[in-house]
């Protein structure tokens, strides 16, 4: 059995436009063919990128991959890790899209099981996997908790992956607005118990979405808009009488 | 009187007309429906759709379903000022026109302008979360090519209370620097 990782870029479009177009259907395509083939693995999307791990029998991943490196939606295939294996490690799909491998335990653990041959890759290869797992990128609470840091959110979750709730979404509308102290959260009783709140917290971790200044820096809440504010209240007001 | 306006843009059959009547239901109390500001009838047989809730005596919001084409783009023009939010549904099971989407981003510019803008995936009460993650990536790429933070949600337009829960939303991302 092999193992092939390979980072891809895709194609932009005439207006420079760069999108994983028909990622659902090929997805949804690979998982079908690849369940055939008996190859499993994972494909992620990143900033222009892809990354995909490949897994199975030599002769079909090498057949597959050779058809994959041809596919026009994407260019610049480059291998950043080509071994046999003795067995798989992404059993229970035959393709999983993963927006984010880099907490991954499984993918995490085929990285450093190779450690070898990653650091041996050229400056090139490392920085595009680099696009994808980086286990610097980002200042884990896993020691220290969150107390007393200031958190932000760099986009919005994927919403299968989190729960669509009030309460989640006035989370995420407040920290993709700007950096809020973990301890205000708290102490607003918006959003349930610490525990609920490191529940969240720990999924958008999850997704490398949220940041965690731990300068503890005070911040203060920017100032709004009158017009807006008082047009925000009646909303509010409005939308408490038509439940 | 202060008056703000919800865009509602998406393609044929995304939704837009049944999510305004949903949203329309949600309506306490009687609006005074010939108002002044009222353009609604007269664009209705190019395919706008116009809906209103008073939120008070002197404030209200206006619903204006309007077509994601750009052959449209001048119908994006009537709603473009005044905005509270851009709401961008999305039918899930189609393939996005993502050159549109991109016009369409590009004309509202939201993120410069500060609107609250939300994307609404319709149409997907029975897909799997594997594509839905898929075409949550797709629609992040084009916000992320206009440095666009927002949120991708999954409605149902006929729904009463999922049409609500965006306006708690949009009112969320207007209200989070006060609340
Ligand atoms: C980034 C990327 C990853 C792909 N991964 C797979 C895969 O895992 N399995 C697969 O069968 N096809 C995959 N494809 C599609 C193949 O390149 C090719 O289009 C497909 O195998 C052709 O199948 P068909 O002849 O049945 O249309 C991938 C394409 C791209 C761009
Ligand atoms: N199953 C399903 N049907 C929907 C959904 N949203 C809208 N529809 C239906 O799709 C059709 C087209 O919706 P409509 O509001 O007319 O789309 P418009 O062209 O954007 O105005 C109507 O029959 C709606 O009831 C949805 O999320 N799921
Ligand atoms: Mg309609």
């Amino acid at each position: 059995m092999k193992c092939i990782i390979y980072v891809s870029k895709v194609v932009a479009s005439g207006d420079g436009l760069v999108v994983p177009t028909g990622l659902s259907q090929l997805v949804r395509k690979s998982r079908r063919a690849n369940i055939e083939r008996s190859v499993t693995g994972i494909l992620s999307y990143r900033q222009g990128h892809y990354l995909q791990v490949l897994q199975g029998e030599s002769n079909e991943v090498d057949h597959l991959f050779s058809i994959i490196k041809e596919d026009r939606r994407h260019e610049q295939v480059t291998v950043v890790l080509d071994v046999s294996i003795s067995r798989p490690d992404f059993l229970d799909w035959g393709m999983r899209l993963s927006e984010s491998v880099n907490r991954d335990t499984r993918f995490v653990n085929l990285i450093s099981g190779n450690a070898a041959s990653i650091e041996a890759l050229g400056k090139i290869e490392q920085r595009l996997l680099k696009i994808f797992y980086n286990p610097e990128r980002f200042n884990s609470s896993q020691l220290k908790g969150y107390q007393d840091s200031n958190l932000m959110l760099l986009a919005w979750p994927d919403f299968t992956l989190v729960k669509q709730s009030p309460t989640v979404i006035e989370l995420c509308a407040k920290l993709t607005k700007a950096p809020h102290s973990y301890n205000s959260l708290i102490n607003s009783g918006h959003f349930g118990t610490q525990s609920q709140l490191d529940r969240i917290l720990e999924l958008f971790e999850k997704m490398e979405i949220l940041v965690i200044d731990n300068s503890a820096v005070q911040i203060d809440s920017p100032k709004v808009n009158r017009v807006e504010s008082v047009f925000f209240s009646k909303m509010k007001k409005f939308l408490k009488r038509a439940v | 009187m202060v008056y703000r306006k919800l865009a509602i843009i998406g393609e044929v059959g995304a939704g837009k007309t049944r999510l305004i009547s949903s949203m329309s239901e949600i309506q306490p109390f009687e609006t005074e429906a010939e108002s002044s500001i009222d353009i609604g009838k007269k664009y209705t047989t190019v395919g706008i759709d116009y809906g209103r809730i008073s939120l008070s005596e002197d404030s209200a919001l206006g619903l204006y379903g309007v077509p994601g084409q750009e052959r449209y783009s001048f119908l994006w023009e009537l709603v473009k000022e005044s905005l509270w939010g851009l709401l961008v549904l999305v039918k899930y099971g189609e393939e996005p026109n993502y050159q549109n989407l991109n016009k369409l981003l590009t004309f509202f510019e939201p993120q410069n302008k500060e609107v609250a803008c939300v994307v609404g995936v319709t149409h997907c009460e029975n897909a799997s979360d594997q594509d839905l993650t898929a075409l949550n990536s797709e629609i992040q790429a084009i916000l992320e090519h206009h440095k666009l933070v927002a949120p991708v949600l999954y409605v149902d337009p006929r729904n009463k209370e999922s049409a609500t829960s965006l306006l708690h939303v949009i009112n969320s991302i207007n209200g989070s620097f006060s609340a």
